[in-house]
Parts: C-alpha cells; structure tokens; sequence
C-alpha cells in the first residue's frame, strides 16, 4: 500500500470521513494521519494479535504504537509506510512479549470461538456457514486453537516472521525491512518455523482435518 | 539433501521458496520433476503446503474499535525531544561511549586521589619516615605482639655495665624500707629489670609459661630489697643474668597485663616471704592490680575515653605503694590516657624532663619515656626518674616502665634505660608515634602500602570496564532497534 493515497494536497486540507490530523513526514510531506490509522489499523491489530495472543494486549500494543508514530512521523522517510507503521508495531509487540515473560499472566480472555459466542460477539469469520454442519464448526475452531498453540510454541523471532509472511502475507522483504533484518535471515526464519509448526501439528494429528491427517 | 536415485532432492528452503511462491517458473517445473521422484521429498512439500494453509486460513481478528484519533496526542515530553524526532537526530553510540570512559576515568581517578590522599602523611619530613616505614601488615604485626625487643641484647648488657642505674641506687635510698613499702620495692626491682633491657621483659613474656619457678626466684629477689644498703648494680647484674624464669609476678603483672590472677597470688607468697608477720603485706596488691590496669588502660589507648572523664588528674595516685588504696582503676586509667595526649602534643625535639614538669600525673612521665626512647635524651631520663612525688618514687618509676609494654607496637626502648639513647632512630618503631598522631591529635593517618594501592586501581579499572561495557550494550540495544519507534 503506497503512501501516496494517505498523502494530503495540501496540510490544510480536511479529510470528509473523520478529524484531518495533518502530519508531516521527512521530506516535508503532509498526509492525514487518521487516514493513515484507518487504513493500517485492521492489520496492525492482527498482526498484534498473533504475535501476543491476547486481544487486550494488542490493543494496547496498537494504540501505543500508532501515538508512537505521530510522535514520530518526521522520522519516516516517506517510502514504505506499511513497513515502517508495522515496525513500530512489532517492536512494541516484543517489549510487550518481553514484559509479559517477566511476568506470567494467563488472558481471561483468549482468542476463541467460544469466548467469541459467550459474547454474543460473533464475527463473520467465526461464525458458521449455512453448508458447515456444527461439528465442523467446532472441528474448525479446536484447529485453530491449534494452530495459535502451535504459534506460542516458537520461538520469538520464528513466530514473528510466520505471522507477517505466512499469515499476513507481507513479502520476505518487507518482513525483513519490519523485523530489521535481512532476507537471508527472514527465509531461515520461515523455514525452521514452519517445520516447527508442521511437527507441533504432527504431534497434535487427531486435531487435524480428516484431509491433514496422516494415513 | 542427496537422493540415491541419481537425481538431486531439494533442500527444506528451496522447498519453502517453492510453497511461498518465490521459485521462477523454471525453478517450479524443475523441483516438481525432482519431487515426483522421491516420496521423502513430496511428503515434506506436502506437509508444509498444509501448514501454509492452516495458517493462511486463520481468520482476521476483528477491530475492537476504532483507533481514529479524535484529537492530536500529546506531543513529545519536550521541545528538545520534539525537535530531536522531528530532526531525526539520535544520539551516536560513541557518545555513550565516551561518557562510560569518562565516568570511568573519573572513578580511577577519585580512587587513585582518595589513595594518595590518605597515604600521604599530614606531619613534617620525620613522620614520613616514619609513616612510610611502617607498612600495614608490620603495624598489625606489632599490635598483635606483646613486646618485641628492639635493643640487642649485647648492646643492653654493655650498657648496663657501663651505667649501674644510678636512679635505682637513689630510688631505694629515698624511700627507706618499711612493710608497706614493699611491693614497692618488689615493683622496683621490676624496674630494675626494665632498667636491665627489654631482654629481661622479653624473659618475662617467656617465664608466663612456668609460673612455679618465678615465685622462688621472686623470694631470692624480694630479699636484697629489703636491705636498704644494698646498691642496685649487683642486683641489676643478677637480673641481667637471670634465666627467663627470673621474671617477677609483678612484672608480669605489668608485663603481660592478662596474668594479673595468677601474679597477685604470686605476689602474696613473695610478701609473705620476704615479710613474715606483716598485716599491709595484702595491702600492696591493689597497687600492682592497679597498675596493671593502667597497662590495660594504655593498651586500650584511646579506645576508653570514659575512663578519662571519670577522674581528674591525681598526683597522689602515684603514690600507689604508699597508698594503695588511693589507686583505683579509673585513677590509673586516667593518667595512661593523658600520657597518650603528652605523647601526641609532644615534640620531637623536646627534652623528656619538659613532659615530666609539664604533667602531674605518672603517665606523663612515661610518656616522656616512649619520647626519650624516640629522641634519645639521658638527661632528661636521669632528670625524669629523679622527679620526686609526695607518697613514693618508686611509684612513677614503675609506672614509668609500664609504659613501654603496651601494645603500641614494636616499642624500641623499654623506657627510662639507658641502653635506649643509644639506640638510633632508625631502630625505633614508629608506632608510638603514629598512634599518639592519631589518637590525639585525631589525624586521619592511615597508611596504604603499594600492594592496596594496586588492588585499588584494579577495582577501579574493573568497575570504568564493567561501566564502558553496560554501556556498549546499551548503544547495540539502541542501533538494533529494541524499543526504537522506526
């Protein structure tokens, strides 16, 4: 996503949609930083949620890390916006999982289906199709606690690069360019986490679908 | 991955650039001809298109709410910090760097300071003799030692041949022989041992060892005191010659200062001995335990300033045989600390006779004998051991020999001897000195050899390199990213 569609005309100029929040970047050129939040808060918030597991935490990841961005937005360069918003974010989601290490809490509420249905908070990607019988509902929903479970089992930096490349679709490079890293290091990355998750997946085969099981 | 079909199984990455989608399309044809051929290779890229899958088909979270600003968020902390962002300017490593190395320079710096500080000597060129002669580890070992003659032997025997102790001669011609006077002249003839040298205190410290053998030789002691023409030289001789059991129960009394129980009884039967019959034989035993405490009291230095305070200056405690009951603890006690005091404000060059008509108390005049032992003066011994006192001269001379047993250190004279103006200065410890500067004049004296000072610019450099190597790690924290915004 370019950059260019968050750029303002002028710093003057007024966005329709929600409060003009003039910035300038680097080069001196002038966006809307709401504009920017609006079109990037969707992805940091997963992003945040992979990475952390717990929605309250990425939430707070998320809103420190784009107040950290306008605070810093003369810093930004005015190339890959993504990349640069991402990184803030995922810096702020490894302190955050650093900070949480020291201290071991268990989330009151976990990314699930169910706490998703006990809070009437059924979202379309939870809820089930008309063709889904309710045991494939519920075969879906223990496969992605799986998988999240087979995410927190890697290490820190493994579970970063697979949820932006293999999960958030970002490109080696721009994983690379948010993980400040290089390619080399983000395809090493990805390949051990992956054979990681598969084994973690392997073990844990009477949750797979009939199609992931082995024979 | 080799495979033994003759064709090459690609690699667990070439494999995940093949389920990721960044092979070129000849690249696709060529790992999917290679895969066909071996199982081991299309189960491997099977199971990893599956977990690509999986996770690829994890749904997106939806937003709790909208993170929209209604207004502006606060602006940077400051101005300063604002500007520093807007401007992109952060601060190089080599700063952090630079400030570690310096903060650690000023510590070896402070330290090093703080050492020469406290090494060099506040006094004139004599004390920094003296000072920088004395180690630590010498100074420990001379307050853990009782008494270490300084003198030689040869040297104390030649000198006592050539000077008969004429104060002893005038000593026991003053003070005309009666039973209270006995323990008197008992301590008088420990004088007269100390007269004889430090060999014979040296013989003392031995004889603590077999206390049966003192108490004759005590007897055989006690009696020429109690003839009043008898002169002091033979004696003096005799004791010179004695074997180290020769040492009286008084005198290690003073001497050893922790034998007190075992001395007072030995005392008892040496009175009772050489005075049968007497009811004041008890009396006198007050008198030595009196002394004794006062040696305890000047070994203690200044550590017992409160029996300074107790009691005033009491010349009439001198008299300790005379009165025996005047003589208390706190009444020796005091005059031990102001010999101390003496010794402090004493100068160098001053003649011991000065401290003898400057101070009442007994302990000044031993005070003067540790200057005299420093400064070698027989005039002033002869003067000071002449000094007469209202209640018995021999008295301050015994007092005046106690003085050089306390544990000051390696004490070279043991007094009013005259073996000790012949000793020359550079024999003499320089510990009376050092602890009198310290004691009394309250400076901060304390020395360091070379051997702490290096320890201490060992610490110091360790504590500038673990300072310079929190601080890399700081400055690589920064450069890596952790917690930077962009």
């Amino acid at each position: 996503m370019a950059s260019t569609e968050y750029r303002l005309q002028d710093f003057s100029q007024t966005c329709p949609d929600h409060p003009t929040l003039p910035i300038q970047d680097r080069t001196g050129a002038s966006y809307c930083f709401n504009c920017i939040v609006t079109g990037f808060q969707g992805q940091a918030y997963n992003v945040a949620c992979r990475i952390l597991n717990d929605r309250h935490l990425a939430e707070d990841a998320v809103q420190e890390s784009l107040t950290s961005a306008y605070r810093s937005f003369g810093q930004f360069r005015g190339d890959n916006l993504r990349g640069w918003l991402m990184r803030i974010v995922a810096n702020n989601c490894r302190d955050m999982l650093r900070a949480s290490r020291s201290r071991t809490s268990v989330p009151l509420d976990p990314i699930s289906t169910e706490t998703d249905a006990e809070d009437g908070a059924l979202t379309a990607a939870n809820l089930p199709s008309d063709e889904e019988s309710p045991e494939d509902f519920a075969e879906r929903g223990e496969l992605r606690r799986t998988i999240e479970a087979g995410l927190d089992s890697l290490p820190e930096e493994r579970k970063m690069a697979i949820v932006l490349v293999d999960v958030q679709g970002f490109s080696y490079e721009e994983a690379a360019t948010v993980l400040n890293c290089s390619v080399g290091t983000i395809k090493s990355r990805i390949s051990r986490g992956r054979r990681e998750l598969r084994d973690f997946l392997r073990a844990a085969g009477e949750l797979l679908p009939s199609g992931f099981r082995q024979e | 991955m080799w495979f033994f079909g003759g064709h090459r199984c690609p690699s667990e990455e070439r494999l995940n650039d093949y389920v990721s989608g960044r092979l070129s399309a000849a690249d696709r044809a060529r790992l999917e001809q290679a895969v066909q051929h071996c199982a081991r290779c299309r189960e491997e890229l099977e199971s990893l298109q599956q977990t690509r899958a999986l996770l690829q088909a994890l749904p997106q979270e939806p937003l709790p709410r909208s993170f929209v600003f209604a207004e502006a968020p606060a602006q940077a902390r400051n101005e300063v910090y604002r500007l520093a962002q807007a401007t992109g300017f952060r601060v190089p490593a080599w700063v952090y760097a630079g400030a570690a190395a310096a903060a650690g320079v000023a510590v070896i710096a402070l330290v090093l300071i703080g050492a020469v500080g406290v090494w060099l000597p506040q006094g004139g060129e004599d004390e920094v003799g003296s000072l920088a002669s004395a180690s630590p580890l010498e100074m420990a070992e001379a307050e853990s030692a009782p008494v270490s003659p300084v003198v030689p032997e040869s040297l104390l025997e030649a000198q006592m041949e050539a000077e008969p102790a004429p104060a002893m001669e005038r000593s026991m011609a003053a003070a005309p022989l009666s039973p209270a006077t006995v323990p008197a002249q008992l301590e008088e003839a420990v004088v007269t041992e100390e007269m004889g040298g430090q060999v014979v205190v040296e013989r003392i410290m031995e004889a603590e060892a077999a206390p049966a053998p003192v108490a004759e030789v005590m007897a055989q002691e006690a009696e020429p005191t109690a003839v009043p023409e008898m002169a002091a030289e033979p004696q003096v001789a005799a004791m010179a010659d004695m074997p180290p059991p020769v040492a009286s129960a008084a005198a290690q009394a003073e001497v050893a200062g922790e034998s007190e129980a075992e001395a007072v009884p030995e005392m008892e039967a040496i009175v009772s001995q050489a005075m049968p019959g007497q009811a004041e034989v008890g009396a006198p035993v007050p008198s030595v335990r009196a002394e004794v405490d006062e040696v305890r009291v000047a070994q203690d230095g200044m550590e017992t300033p409160e029996a300074v305070q107790e009691s005033g200056p009491e010349p009439a405690a001198t008299g300790a045989s005379a009165k025996p009951e005047e003589t208390g603890r706190d009444a020796t006690a005091e005059p031990a600390a102001e010999a101390m005091m003496a010794l402090a404000e004493a100068e160098p060059t001053e003649p011991a006779s000065t401290a003898v008509s400057a101070g009442t108390a007994p302990a000044a005049t031993v005070a003067a004998d540790a200057r005299t032992a420093v400064v070698p003066e027989p005039a002033g011994r002869n003067e000071m051991e002449m000094q007469p006192e209202p209640g018995g001269t021999g008295a301050d001379k015994v007092e005046g020999t106690v003085e050089p047993t306390t544990p000051a250190g390696p004490i070279g004279p043991a007094g009013p001897t005259g073996a000790a103006s012949q000793i020359p200065p550079a024999d003499v410890g320089p510990d009376i000195e050092t602890s009198a500067r310290s004691a009394g004049a309250g400076g901060w004296s304390v020395n360091l050899s070379a051997a702490e000072l290096v320890l201490a610019a060992i610490f110091a450099v360790v504590a500038a390199a673990a300072i310079v190597v929190v601080a890399m790690i700081l400055a690589k924290r920064n450069r890596s990213g952790v917690g930077r915004l962009d």
